[in-house]
């Protein structure tokens, strides 16, 4: 019994700019694939960070649930179908945090299905000052449905690293700055140096990872403890999932490269490597994804994910 | 499966006390209502983030989640997993942080640098959503404990308030009501029936996402909050808690008048609301409400930390006997409702 992905979607390209449309058409496009309506989800997580208009309040969540139309008014409705939603965030990393936290609504029965979506754009919701030196993330929104497998499919445990001193990224409204333009400002700024420290973040993770599941002997050796094994990674520069592949000792096409997108699809990156993975067939010939994200702080999360079902597989 | 109890409770209130007729002298336009005789608020706290040690969302969830640990079995090293719910998040100098998460600068300055970490944004109902999240995560064995906390300093968008509204009609008006604080709750697994949560289960109602908006100002600038507040408060609205609350215990056979509440803390939203909703809780579930615990007239609205905030003061007053059972309700945009009932016995301050 493992947390599973039952189906995922990538928000159509559009020039809205809003987070809250990007993430409601990527989850009202994941729900329809699975067969499934609005009132079939119990909680609804949005890890998204950069927002319409810098809304702080209410959740995101909310605002994206009313618009795929998940429990509007309890009150007056017939069935009566009760639905929760809130904002996670952890920067890229906040998928992981919202598979460790969904996974336990599953795992104890609070929840059958839990929708995560994900969305940035730029607070002006001009799309073309996203993906920018300024401003280097893409606008863009994905979903990802979570249930229980019946079998040893799914995500293994999220490991987490974090690390001292400076944040490497830091992204946030200058109030006294902005004044009057709050709503359509945003600073982020990367320190100089930060891509190399988050690929050593990312390889420490991954030693760390294969030590925690498979012991220290497979840590030593990553190349073949990720044999049969594809790397799916957050995605803050546009080489940075092959470079991870090479310092880790693995074929170039060993991890996902996300395509087609202006920018860092931040926190929904690692939703993009996986659907596009999929897409293009290359699930096939693998037996688990490493799921990878490295973000601000800087932190890291990383969970390896069993393909196959089969325990055997999964206790190599 | 391990239930989970509020191990340890900690806050911080800043110095700074700034009554109401204070707060309404800072209003461009004077007022024509009486905001004490609406809101039974005659003072809050307000952080000074411009002292050489400054007072804000960042240092205040620290100094709570210190007062928290202080009184605490776990070490900072000991904690698996620290949730950041605050709406503001405002540091450095009055920037409001998207990333990294205030959950990991603040597990960094406390020394609990291997606990997993996020941030949890749900409007007021912030830390409830972080205690329901770490309660779940607790029961299914992925943490053995926690730190929900929460640095909030609010009262900005009292001050754009001040500035910027017209009247008591205005949307901005329900802004006047809050104040500053940060509280931090340590959750771990139960041990005994003495100290235990029982139940906590919450619910978003999506169709009225719209009316109660926080928002940097287009005018004079800072964050703002702009609610309807006719619409917020219709009792349609304040019928939600109730009427789910009595479903969820319905579904397990129970009924609220059988679970033996002591007390209740309600959304601290002001005097008036506290007692509708008492009053739509009691024509609902058809029983006498219990006792209702408030901050309201010296705290204000404090947002996220509320509940937590009325609890560690009654404690602090000795107001709650060792093994009473208590209920909080949230009330937040979204529009949020639910309940958490706990017992609570060696829970001290």
């Amino acid at each position: 019994m493992a947390t599973v992905i039952t189906s995922t979607a990538l928000s159509p390209s559009d020039d809205a700019g809003s987070a809250i449309g990007y993430a409601a058409s990527a989850g009202s496009a994941c729900l329809q694939q699975a067969g499934l309506t609005p009132a079939d989800v119990d909680v609804l997580i949005n890890v998204g960070v950069y927002r319409d208009s810098n809304i702080s309040e209410p959740s995101v969540a909310a605002l994206i649930q009313k618009r795929i139309g998940i429990n509007l008014d309890y009150l007056h409705d017939i069935d009566r179908q009760a639905a929760f939603s809130f904002d996670l965030m952890n920067g890229a990393c906040g998928v992981l945090n919202a598979v460790q936290a969904g996974g336990s609504l599953l795992a104890v029965g609070s929840a059958r299905r839990v929708l995560v979506v994900s969305a940035d754009t730029h607070p002006s919701m001009d799309p073309t000052r996203a993906g920018t030196a300024e401003f280097p993330y893409a606008s863009t929104g994905a979903a990802l449905l979570l249930e229980r497998s019946d079998d040893a499919r799914g995500f293994g445990r999220v490991h987490h690293r974090s690390l001292p001193g400076a944040h490497g990224v830091n992204g946030y409204i200058p109030l006294n700055e902005a004044g009057s333009e709050g709503r359509n400002t945003i600073a982020v700024d990367r320190d100089g140096g930060v891509l190399e420290r988050m690929l050593d973040l990312a390889v420490d993770s991954v030693h760390g990872a294969l030590a925690a599941e498979y012991g220290t002997d497979a840590a030593a050796a990553p190349a073949a403890a990720l044999d049969r094994t594809l790397l799916i990674t957050s995605q803050p520069s546009p080489d940075f999932a092959s470079r991870l592949a090479k310092r880790l000792g693995l074929a170039s096409d060993a991890a996902v490269t996300v395509e087609g997108v202006k920018g860092d699809p931040h926190t929904s990156a690692l939703a993009y490597g996986f659907r596009q993975a999929q897409d293009a067939g290359r699930l096939a010939g693998h037996d688990r994804l490493l799921f990878l994200a490295v973000g601000a702080g800087l932190s890291s999360a990383a969970s390896l994910y069993d393909l196959t079902g089969d325990a055997e597989g999964a206790a190599r | 499966m391990h239930n989970s109890r509020l191990e340890s409770i900690g806050v911080y209130l800043p110095s700074a006390v700034m009554s109401t007729p204070e707060l309404l002298t800072r209003m461009e336009k004077t007022p024509e209502f009486d905001l004490f005789k609406i809101t039974g608020m005659a003072e809050r706290r307000v952080a000074d983030d411009t002292a050489d040690v400054p007072e804000d969302c960042l240092t205040m969830a620290v100094s709570a989640a210190r007062d928290c640990l202080d009184r605490s079995r776990y070490a900072p090293d000991e904690i698996d997993i620290v949730i950041s719910c605050s709406i503001s998040r405002t540091t450095d100098g009055r920037r409001h942080q998207f990333e990294p998460s205030f959950a990991h600068r603040i597990a960094q300055e406390l020394g609990a640098t291997s606990a997993i970490h996020f941030d949890v944004s749900n409007a007021c109902a912030g830390m409830m959503t972080g205690v329901y999240l770490l309660d779940r995560m607790i029961r299914s064995g992925e943490v053995r404990n926690g730190l929900v906390l929460s640095g909030e300093h609010i009262t900005p968008i009292a001050f754009t308030a001040a500035r910027e509204m017209e009247d008591s009609r205005d949307p901005q008006f329900a802004s006047l009501s809050v104040g500053d604080s940060a509280v931090a709750a340590l959750v771990d697994r139960a041990t005994d029936d003495a100290d235990v949560i029982h139940d906590i289960e919450l619910m978003t109602c999506s169709e009225y996402s719209h009316l109660c908006l926080g928002m940097p100002s287009d005018d004079t600038g800072d964050l703002a909050m702009y609610t309807n507040n006719q619409m917020m408060h219709a009792e349609d609205r304040l019928s939600l808690w109730p009427t789910f609350h009595r479903d969820k215990l319905a579904d397990d056979g129970r009924r609220f008048a059988d679970e033996g509440y002591d007390f209740v803390v309600q959304h601290q939203v002001g005097s008036r609301f506290i007692d509708f909703m008492n009053n739509v809780g009691e024509n609902i579930f058809g029983t006498p409400m219990p006792q209702s615990l408030s901050v309201v007239e010296r705290f204000a609205n404090t947002a996220t930390t509320s509940h937590y905030l009325v609890l560690h003061q009654a404690l602090a007053e000795r107001r709650i006997p060792k093994g009473s059972k208590i209920l909080l309700v949230p009330a937040a945009s979204g529009v949020v409702t639910g309940f958490l009932s706990a017992t609570v016995s060696s829970l001290e301050v």
